[in-house]
């Protein structure tokens, strides 16, 4: 990645004490850092006591992949004079498979992604994993849903059989 | 270690944003802390890909939907459905009519209900015909917008058998019959504040549309 030498340098610091070493416009990727860049813009180094250095890679790991696709696209846009509509498409799925790539977690991992960009507000990234969260939901049983998420049963029966009959055709098995 | 049902409310109400309504219900009961959050979010129709309504079942009087989706059916037991015909949908609400001639709109999920006025010109008697009522009464019906969430929403019809359209509105104790279409329209729809015909005159076969604005 192209990147000029007066670009600002933002360390970020994992709860676990590793330090990453970003761009300010990657770091700014993430509403809460961008936030605090502007309330006081000489930061430099910024802890995240919520974020394992693992998720923390992976976050910028997307935050660089999305700032790469748009500073691609602005490149070309201001080359031709206009964005062509076809190149601009292809951006759009290539970047879309490489989402998709990315999601292909273990639960484990989305749920600690999930409250990384939450917690970070990537608002992309969040509607990533929550939507890749509800595809792992949808069509599901109950009983699959635990399964899934290693989720534990807490109700009763009776709370159970409850829900249930509030709503019966839900909870019937297809034909 | 991260772990589902400890998830923020938010983050999990965001997810029941992406589920249609029968997901949603089973989200509902996975734990005690999820069907708690699924009782604070709603579920919205506008998450929803239609389903297609169809017939009664014979013996259990149940209401058969396809979830295209899915691919699959669901069996709805929605007293206020049985016996009727259905002639539209609007927002998650079917126009739903029976052989006295009761016009309602149905929220098959909710078993929400809501009167509307006997459909013109029969304002008051009886069919004997089910096939009557359903090809030769009420054509189509549609709304402006969704009664649970505007009290002065607006619903058109086309009714009889040269598609007559009339429209009733919150607070009209009747429908009132829109004039002046040539040739009478084929389809109406609803879009962006404005309701719309799709009209052949008898003259050409090109298709003319009209707007129509409901005044206050």
């Amino acid at each position: 990645m192209a990147r000029s030498s007066t670009e600002n340098m933002i360390t970020l610091m994992s709860s676990d004490g590793e330090e990453f070493m970003v761009t300010e416009k990657v770091a700014r990727e993430c509403t809460t850092i961008r936030n605090m860049l502007e309330d006081d813009c000489v930061i430099t180094n910024i802890p995240l006591p919520n974020v394992t250095s693992d998720i923390l890679s992976m976050v910028i790991e997307y935050c660089m992949e999305h700032v790469a696709a748009a500073e691609k696209a602005a490149a070309e846009t201001a080359e031709k004079g206009s964005s062509s509509a076809p190149a601009a498409a292809k951006a759009n799925k290539d970047l879309e498979e490489w989402d998709k790539a990315f999601m292909n977690v273990d639960v484990y991992t989305l749920c600690d992604l999930i409250l990384a960009a939450n917690y970070l507000n990537v608002s992309g990234l969040l509607d990533l994993t929550i939507q890749t969260a509800a595809n792992l939901i949808k069509g599901k049983s109950p009983e699959q849903i635990r399964k899934t998420f290693h989720i534990q049963n807490d109700l009763s029966l009776e709370e159970e059989e409850k829900i249930r009959s509030q709503t019966p055709w839900a909870f019937e098995k297809s034909e | 270690m991260a772990n589902w049902s400890e998830l923020p409310a938010d983050v999990l109400k965001h997810i029941i944003g992406f589920l249609p309504i029968q997901d949603y219900h089973r989200f509902s009961a996975v734990c005690r802390y999820w069907g708690m959050v699924a009782k604070e979010r709603r579920h919205s129709p506008a998450q929803q890909i239609p389903w297609l309504a169809m017939g009664e079942l014979e013996d259990t009087k149940k209401r058969k939907f396809y979830d295209v989706l899915e691919a699959r059916h669901y069996y709805l037991d929605v007293p206020e459905l049985r016996g009727t015909v259905l002639c539209g949908s609007s927002y998650g609400w079917l126009f739903t009519l029976d052989r006295k001639l009761n016009f309602r709109l149905v929220n098959p999920l909710t078993g929400e209900c809501y009167d509307l006025p006997r459909p013109p010109p029969f304002n008051k008697g009886h069919v004997e015909s089910e096939i009557y009522l359903q090809h030769y009464l009420v054509i189509k019906g549609i709304l402006d917008y969704d009664p649970r969430t505007r009290s002065d929403f607006t619903a058109l019809i086309l009714y009889g058998a040269s598609y007559t359209p009339a429209f009733w509105r919150v607070g009209h104790t009747i429908w009132t019959t829109i004039t002046g279409i040539r040739g009478g329209p084929d389809d109406i729809t609803f879009f962006e504040g404005k309701f719309y015909f799709l009209g052949t005159p008898c003259t050409n076969s090109y298709s003319e549309f009209y707007t129509f604005e409901v005044g206050t």
